[in-house]
């Protein structure tokens, strides 16, 4: 005898409702969830986390496996929890998913220290964030990623995640001058809100007028290598009564003053001198030049009246001490300048010989 | 005193120095008067011109404008207010900066320096920028650009580089993974297991370490420097003429092999890539350069 045995195995299939980080409810949410099969209708059921108490049971007619709830049907700063039920094609609900737990938080109030199409005039630029959320949901972590619009948008900063205990200022470096960037922010909280800054882009414009003499480069073709020197002077002179006075902010005024050169001066060999000056005070020196040994160059201004032509000229005279000895030559003569009156003072010292002239 | 019948050192400062040489100055003062410009070159080339250039050349010795400042150098910070010079390459047409150099700053003669680049590839156009360091806070860069062009193949570490050109072996270049094949009993196919993130170069370099114009001596001594300097453990960069660069270790031992001629054998090594030589961290962790860690 035969038996024929046939094992009917139902299988209870229910959908899985994926966790949710924790959303603002007054935007519209999408509760993704899986099912094995075609669906019809979903019905999503969603209670208060503490009390049990249902707040919304709502059933949507669509195939797709993400459950919109509607923007400000829940309440920022509540604890919730949601189940969902779904569908088959022939109207037959499904067993009831998973539960899960989330929070509905309020967006943060986010900004950053700078502002669409800023113009920065440095190469490095701290940004500051700021976080402010209403129901004081702590922040987790966040993340900076600036990318250069001019090379094709590849990212030149990325800070990774970092932790909102570190602060939230980060040092961006290394920006270049004529470069556009757009800056990326990005907040997750504790319960996983997460929130972004509109992109901002801004671009960089700094001057750099000496851009090639800075350094210069040098291809080394036998040795294999290249030779960068660094072509940096730094100079700044210092008055003798402390604060300089600056006439319209071009000249400076010395007339009852000294102003002096030294640190990182080195002058050494030929050379030329361009002076562009006015006022002068007469029969006096006006520039001098000295060196570690006590040698010195002194460049006198000089108005004189010459007995055999009876007229007042102005002329230079430099003197050049060395080794207790001197050596004196005066330049061209001119009809002495008014005190506003601009004038060019030129020395030029080539093979130990000078060059003086006054215009 | 008469000497040819003339007054040699007759005159009480005959034999005095030439007054005028007054050398090396280091002092430049000026007063009694209104200024509007002071610029001084070691050019002495171009004729006689009130007008004065605002290029700032290698032969530029102090510009000063007075426009509010008494600043006469070529750029607006001195050495009391920034802390370090950092030398940043990178090569042309890509976006990340290497850190190659850095200089601490405590006067102004700390602000020249030479830096030799023995990494540069052959053919490449690198950037190079200066940028002067307050704190922890990077100022504005200021880069060049220059042509890196060499003929033959070089190794080098920080301090050292060699070159050579003659009958020169290159070996197969592998490109390295770590990848275990399974076969299993019910599939017709093995599966492969790479999870290592393994992927680096390896090769074999062979060539005459050779200066012509060296004895045979000499060139003995130089070529056990450089099998010495092989041997010491230490990071290096090799350079082909193609135009690629690898960060590398010797392995294996290093070895001079008989080539037909008893004055030039030829030097052989294995090497294994172990970095990116265009990573500053790479750079730093394997001594290459000397410089602090990027963050």
């Amino acid at each position: 005898m035969k038996y024929i045995i046939i094992l009917r195995v139902v299988i209870k299939i229910k959908p899985i409702l994926k966790p949710q980080n924790a959303f603002d409810a007054t935007k519209e949410h999408e509760f993704e969830f899986s099912y094995p099969s075609i669906i019809s209708k979903s019905k999503l059921i969603v209670y208060t986390n503490s009390n049990g108490k249902t707040v919304y049971e709502q059933t949507q007619t669509s195939s797709k496996k993400a459950y919109v709830l509607p923007a400000k049907t829940l309440s920022n700063g509540t604890y919730y929890s949601a189940k969902i039920y779904v569908y088959d094609a022939s109207g037959k609900i499904s067993e009831e998913s998973n539960h899960i737990d989330f929070y509905c938080y309020s967006a943060p109030i986010l900004s950053i220290n700078i502002t669409p199409n800023q113009v920065i005039a440095y190469a490095s630029y701290l940004l500051q964030l700021s976080y402010l959320q209403r129901e004081k949901e702590l922040l987790n972590t966040y993340s900076i990623l600036i990318k250069d619009n001019n090379a094709n948008d590849k990212t030149v900063f990325d800070s990774g995640a970092r932790y909102a205990m570190q602060g939230l200022d980060i040092m961006v470096t290394g920006l270049e001058s004529g470069h556009s960037y757009t800056a990326y922010v990005y907040f997750d909280t504790v319960n996983g809100l997460h929130a972004e800054i509109e992109p901002v882009t801004f671009s960089v414009e700094y001057s750099s007028p000496y851009l090639s003499a800075l350094l210069l480069g040098q291809n080394n073709k036998c040795e294999g290598t290249v030779s960068i020197t660094f072509n940096i002077h730094s100079i700044i002179g210092e008055t003798e009564n402390g604060d300089a006075i600056y006439i319209n902010g071009e000249k400076i005024d010395l007339r009852n003053d000294k102003v002096v050169f030294s640190e990182g001066v080195n002058l050494a060999g030929d050379y030329t001198i361009q002076i562009d000056c006015s006022d002068l005070n007469g029969c006096t020196t006006i520039m001098e030049m000295k060196n570690s040994n006590g040698d010195r160059v002194t460049v006198e201004y000089m108005e004189d009246t010459f007995s055999n032509i009876g007229v007042k000229k102005a002329y230079l005279e430099l003197k050049a001490y060395h080794s207790g000895v001197c050596y004196d030559k005066l330049s061209n003569f001119i009809d002495p300048p008014s005190s506003s009156q601009m004038v060019h003072i030129w020395i030029r010292k080539f093979n130990n010989l000078y060059d003086l002239k006054l215009q | 005193m008469l000497f040819l019948s003339t007054a040699f050192l007759g005159e009480a400062q005959t034999a005095v120095p030439t007054p005028t040489s007054v050398a090396l100055i280091n002092n430049i003062s000026l007063r009694n008067g209104i200024f509007d410009r002071l610029k001084i070159t070691n050019d002495t080339s171009f004729a006689y011109t009130i007008s004065i250039s605002d290029i700032w050349d290698m032969n530029t010795v102090l510009d000063a404008k007075f426009n509010g400042n008494t600043l006469a150098g070529n750029v607006d910070f001195t050495a009391d207010n920034v802390d370090m010079l950092r030398l940043k390459k990178r090569l042309k047409g890509t976006t990340d900066w290497a850190t190659v150099f850095e200089k601490a700053i405590h006067k102004a003669a700390d602000f020249y320096d030479i830096y030799i680049d023995r990494f540069a590839g052959n053919m490449r156009s690198y950037e190079y920028a200066v940028v002067p360091v307050y704190g922890d806070i990077e100022g504005n860069l200021s880069l060049i650009e220059v042509q890196s062009e060499f003929k033959g193949y070089f190794i080098a570490d920080a301090e050292t580089i060699y070159g050579t050109e003659y009958n020169v072996a290159t070996g197969n270049v592998s490109k390295n993974q770590n990848a275990q094949v399974v076969n299993t009993l019910d599939s017709k196919y093995p599966y492969v297991i790479s999870n290592s993130q393994n992927n680096y170069y390896a090769s074999t370099f062979a060539a005459f370490f050779f200066v012509p114009s060296m004895d045979w001596y000499d060139n003995t001594d130089r070529r056990n420097q450089i099998l010495e300097w092989l041997q010491n453990r230490k990071a290096k960069i090799l350079k082909y003429e193609d135009g690629r660069v690898w960060m590398i270790r010797v392995t294996g031992s290093p070895s001079l092999s008989p080539s037909g001629h008893r004055e030039v054998p030829s030097i052989n090594f294995d090497w294994v890539e172990i970095g990116d030589c265009n990573s500053t961290n790479d750079l730093v962790s394997n001594g290459l350069v000397n410089v602090g860690l990027e963050v």
